[in-house]
């Protein structure tokens, strides 16, 4: 929980200096505007390596982007995050940088083939908090379309339950359904390539 | 940098973040529950073997009826007496301690269990006071424990205590886009829960006799005249029976594996296994002579029969490995040569139970169906009563004793397209 805190408090931090950066360098930018962003999403840590697609669709007024997004997620279990997507443009030098936070609910998608046959008779999953922070750098091209290259932390956490018989031979040759849970939080760097239009 | 956002600022919690290795790990933990076994010695089991109070039925088990009392197994604890004199009315008034106990039958005023390996004896002339009256050691060695355990063989397990327990676990992220990853993983923790400390009895009763009571089809106990019947894993034990408090051994038959069920009919025996049906003709009791079999594709297989037909339930599970779920209808008029006259399908049919021409029958979540056997080629549902899973039926005298995941229910069926529900014990 400590952790938790101390991460969305460097978010806050990071948004807050982002929108100040924002307001100075484009002060008279202040048009709505639609943007989708649409990232292939690499997810490293020191287990593994794996995959993920995110698209996020909202709206940016004065450098600051806010949308919702959603992907799928393949580190570990599959799954679908969808959360709430906060970004902020700033410009160091003609570069074009961004940070960014997401937080949402990691919604359970287990692909994996589950229960096992004599033993796993029942299965079930549950979801958990998902969020990414990071930073990420946008090459604008042909107006508003630019690639988007970015980096960053990124958390999920679910849960497996499993229900476990023997058999199911019959009444009294068997030992009573034996449960068990399994609490998973992937914590993995990310890395996300992708398009801004 | 301006108002702050400087990198020599950012940058030590960007690194920390990146490379604080605690950051960049998967943390898993597994909770589960494993059970200790709790010993006692052989002469306080023995001891114990008697009525005490009565306890709360937390497990469904195998029946039995006998006159007015149901005796109902509580697995590897005991057996229930249900003191069933008003069905409206049923009451649990004892318990009898019996560990390691899966199966039961009863002969006259002698009920007979098992014991883990041993086979027990007891007086049940006033149910409220029953004694152990003799013990046959050893003659059931094919029990075993799940998953590997090996018991104190000095001692009894009467019962496990259940631990939780926390622990960290493989979070099975190893690999490159899940090669060699989670999925092993899954197998991997999957077979752990095998090495649980977990009781698993293979073996374990049944039908009109002249003393005896009636069994369930899911029995794996029956007596017929003087003989106890019992069918292991693997095999068929013959026990005499004719001095009823010393059942004397009398021969183990090799049958073949994932033997289940046992029922007898008039001179025959019906073993059901996981792969057929096998017919013993038992008109040498102390000698069953095996007269045909009855092939069928993998599954978990009740028998009961009349003179002309086997009535056989095929259901799949996690035991059974089968994939069917189906009534088979098997010609037995001659027994070297059955054959399948016809199947009905079912939705995961388990326990059943022929009260002449009626049939009925334990569907798993679909309840308890009721069907019209006149004529084996065209048999007709005529009533399904609702309730959770059931497992095992005794039909007898227009009475159905149906065991359920959450009770023992008995149904009045005079009016079999309406039965009728008079008592529930819950459990």
């Amino acid at each position: 929980m400590q952790k938790k805190l101390f991460v969305l408090f460097i978010a806050a931090f990071f948004v807050q200096v982002c929108s100040a950066q924002q307001q100075k360098d484009n002060p008279g930018n202040k048009k709505i505007v639609f943007h989708s962003f649409n990232m292939m999403n690499l997810l490293y840590n020191t287990q593994g390596l794996n995959a993920g697609l995110q698209s996020v669709n909202g709206f940016s007024f004065s450098g600051t982007f806010a949308g919702i997004g959603a992907g799928m997620d393949w580190y570990g279990i599959r799954s679908a995050p969808v959360f709430f997507d906060l970004r902020q443009e700033f410009k160091l030098g003609r570069a074009r940088f961004f940070g960014y936070g997401n937080i949402g609910y990691n919604i359970s998608w287990p692909g994996n083939s589950v229960g096992q046959p004599g033993f796993s008779s029942e299965y079930k999953s549950e979801g958990g908090i998902y969020y990414d922070l990071g930073f990420g750098y946008l090459i604008p091209f042909n107006g508003k379309n630019a690639m988007v290259i970015s980096g960053g932390y990124s958390v999920k956490e679910m849960v497996e339950k499993y229900g476990f018989s023997p058999c199911s031979f019959s009444p009294g040759q068997c030992p009573a359904m034996q449960y068990e849970r399994y609490d998973y939080r992937f914590q993995r760097l990310s890395l996300k390539i992708g398009w801004r239009f | 940098m301006r108002n702050g956002f400087s990198p020599k600022v950012l940058a030590p919690v960007i690194l920390m973040l990146i490379f604080g290795s605690s950051c960049i790990k998967d943390k898993c933990t597994r909770t589960y529950t494993y059970l200790q076994p709790v010993y006692r010695t052989t002469d306080e089991v023995r001891a114990n073997i008697k009525s005490n109070a009565p306890v709360e039925i937390q497990r469904t088990g195998k029946i039995y009826l006998k006159d007015q009392f149901i005796f109902m197994n509580e697995p590897d604890k005991g057996i229930h007496i249900i003191d069933n004199g008003d069905p409206y009315t049923p009451k649990n008034v004892a318990f009898i301690d019996i560990p390691g106990n899966i199966d039961l039958a009863v002969k006259g005023n002698i009920l007979y269990a098992d014991s883990y390996t041993d086979l027990v004896a007891i007086d049940i002339s006033n149910p409220l006071q029953v004694k152990l009256k003799n013990v046959t050691e050893g003659v059931f060695p094919h029990r075993q424990y799940w998953g590997g355990f090996v018991a104190d063989t000095g001692r009894v397990i009467t019962t496990w205590e259940a631990r939780d327990t926390v622990v960290v676990a493989d979070c099975g992220t190893e690999g490159v886009f899940g090669i060699l990853g989670r999925k092993d993983m899954l197998l991997v923790n999957g077979c752990a829960n095998c090495s649980n400390d977990w009781s698993f009895a293979l073996n374990s009763s049944n039908s009109p006799g002249s003393q005896a009571g009636i069994g369930g089809s899911m029995a794996r106990f029956t007596l017929v005249n003087n003989n106890l019947y019992t069918v292991s894993h693997s095999s068929l034990s013959v026990f005499n029976v004719t001095n009823a408090e010393e059942p004397l051994f009398k021969k183990d038959i090799s049958i073949g594996w994932d033997i289940e069920t046992i029922y007898p009919f008039k001179d025959k025996l019906f073993i059901g296994s996981m792969s057929g049906m096998y017919i013993f003709n038992i008109s040498n009791p102390d000698e069953p002579v095996q007269t045909g079999t009855f092939t069928h594709v993998r599954s978990c297989d009740p028998v009961v029969a009349d003179d002309n037909y086997a009535y056989v339930t095929l259901r799949n599970g996690s035991m059974c490995n089968g994939f069917v779920n189906q009534l088979d209808v098997v010609d037995v008029k001659n027994v070297a040569a059955p054959f399948l006259l016809k199947s009905y399908p079912f939705t995961n049919p388990h326990g059943l139970s022929k009260d002449g021409n009626l049939l009925l029958i334990c569907d798993g979540k679909d309840g308890l169906k009721i069907n019209d056997v006149s004529n084996p080629n065209d048999i007709k549902l005529l009533s399904r009563v609702e309730m959770s899973e059931t497992f095992d039926v005794i039909a007898w005298r227009g009475l159905a004793l149906v065991v359920a995941t959450d009770g023992l229910y008995q149904y009045e069926y005079s009016d079999p397209s309406a039965p009728k529900l008079i008592s529930k014990i819950t459990f």
